[in-house]
């Protein structure tokens, strides 16, 4: 096995998965060299690690050339950014590399925007948070591609609806929210919804990003690294209210029969 | 308002319109089984069902009569320590009314013992419900804000003797017309009601305090 330097590694690993569908990417300073994705629902897990082994023999790519590992952190689904931030970790410790993270919305508006028809126009990213929610952000063109127009938010198809009513000029919505409330948001002035090709992060945009950033030292050290939830999820429960939730270890009158 | 109905179980009736929900007494653990079977046949594959109640108040084996209601032949137990527990509903019943998709998996979830939203949040219930399961929540209404919206719930609490409890159902999270059918078809649910075969299999007659 040959001695590997800092100067032979060019190469960033991309994982992807933080909505239905899962991919992994190589790119370098020229592109992408490779990439596969899955959209077998809920094989994330099995997906990934034999997909990283694929690009690989497909690209010519050693694992010692890789550089960074640039990982989608969400927010999207629970299970697969668990399983893409927990593999972006592992291979970031195993190959003594960074991670560049990214965010699912400012994927889907950086592939939004690398289309010409959505130039000069508001990008409204859309990822499918379940039970009726949606986590969205609100985009602009910029001179780093997108750049985003306040902080991403949970809501709901019908109050995505009401702000996308007040954008008041033209706006693309994309993501696998807006494929699946497309109903709720059809028929919105100036509003077009885009179809599946923009349904999911792309995998390739993740691996182009992860360069970039890598260039420019925006890398972080894997250990530091976790999914973004985007739920109030740092809130306690709040047992306190219900009056008969005993102490742990406490005995009380219903438990004794 | 406690309005019991003649010969029937519903004791508190709202507005027959969009009403939001239906309380039903019930006299037994049996018979809060056999609501719990009979609330399993408005079930759609994608429900997520919050229920509430004290301990001793009737939430598993509520639970129990939904997995057998579900075709369910396991034995279910509280689900406390294992926070959730998934059952397949590979024989449904003859009687069950199928409203949406078919529910091939039943998932017990338990937030007992969970501090944390971000537990709740991990637990990942919405996403698993799409793979044609429902989950029913012990504690479930503490995690509204994670788990409510478009949520069903279900209240049980005690009656005024040692077996009976009052149990509320309410499908304000259901959108219409399915919310209509819902409150019909408990409200059409009676303590005479139960199946004819009490011995629901995989369940065991525990009682409930």
């Amino acid at each position: 096995m040959t001695r590997t330097t800092t100067a032979d590694r060019t190469v960033v690993l991309a994982l992807e998965s933080a909505t239905d569908v899962a991919g992994v990417a190589l790119a370098d300073a020229t592109g992408t060299l490779a990439s596969a994705s899955s959209g077998v629902r809920r094989r994330h897990a099995e997906t990934i690690v034999p997909a990283v082994d694929f690009v690989c023999r497909v690209a010519n790519v050693e694992l010692a050339s890789i550089r960074a590992v640039a990982v989608d952190v969400g927010p999207g689904l629970f299970t697969g950014l668990r399983v893409g931030v927990a593999s972006a970790k592992a291979f970031a410790f195993a190959l003594g590399v960074p991670v560049v993270t990214a965010t699912s919305l400012e994927l889907l508006a950086r592939a939004a925007a690398d289309a010409v028809v959505v130039q000069e126009a508001t990008v409204v990213s859309v990822v499918d948070a379940r039970r009726g929610e949606l986590f969205v952000q609100f985009f602009r063109p910029g001179p780093d591609g997108v750049e985003p127009v306040g902080d991403a938010t949970r809501q709901t198809p019908e109050g995505l609806a009401a702000a996308l009513r007040a954008v008041g000029e033209p706006a693309v919505v994309v993501g696998d929210g807006a494929c699946r409330y497309e109903p709720v948001l059809r028929g919105i002035p100036g509003t077009t919804v885009a179809g599946a090709v923009l349904a999911h992060p792309p995998v390739a945009g993740l691996a182009a990003l992860g360069v970039a950033r890598a260039d420019k030292g925006d890398v972080r050290d894997g250990a530091s690294v976790v999914p973004w939830y985007l739920r109030d999820a740092d809130t306690r429960i709040n047992w306190e209210r219900r009056a008969r939730r005993p102490a742990p270890g406490e005995v009380t009158p219903e438990a004794v029969v | 308002m406690t309005t019991p109905t003649e010969g029937g179980a519903v004791v508190e009736p709202t507005s027959t319109s969009a009403a939001a929900s239906v309380t039903l007494r019930t006299s037994s653990a049996e018979a809060t089984r056999a609501l719990g079977s009979a609330f399993a046949g408005i079930l759609c594959a994608g429900d997520v069902v919050l229920v509430a109640g004290e301990l001793g108040a009737g939430k598993t084996t509520f639970v129990q009569g939904v997995a057998a209601g579900l075709g369910v032949a396991d034995h279910v137990t509280s689900p406390t320590f294992t926070l959730v527990r998934p059952y397949a509903c590979d024989a449904p019943r003859d009687d069950r009314v199928v409203d949406g998709a078919p529910v091939r998996v039943l998932l017990h979830a338990d937030l007992y013992r969970l501090d944390r939203v971000a537990e709740v949040v991990d637990l990942a219930l919405g996403e698993l419900v799409e793979e044609e399961a429902v989950a029913v929540v012990e504690w479930g209404d503490v995690a509204e804000p994670v788990l409510g919206r478009h949520a069903l719930r279900v209240a049980l609490r005690s009656g005024s003797t040692e077996d009976e409890r009052l149990v509320t159902v309410d499908a304000e999270g259901i959108a219409e017309p399915r919310r209509t059918d819902i409150d019909a078809r408990m409200r059409a649910w009676t303590d005479d009601n139960r199946p004819v075969d009490t011995n629901f299999p995989g369940t065991t007659a525990t009682r409930v305090r």
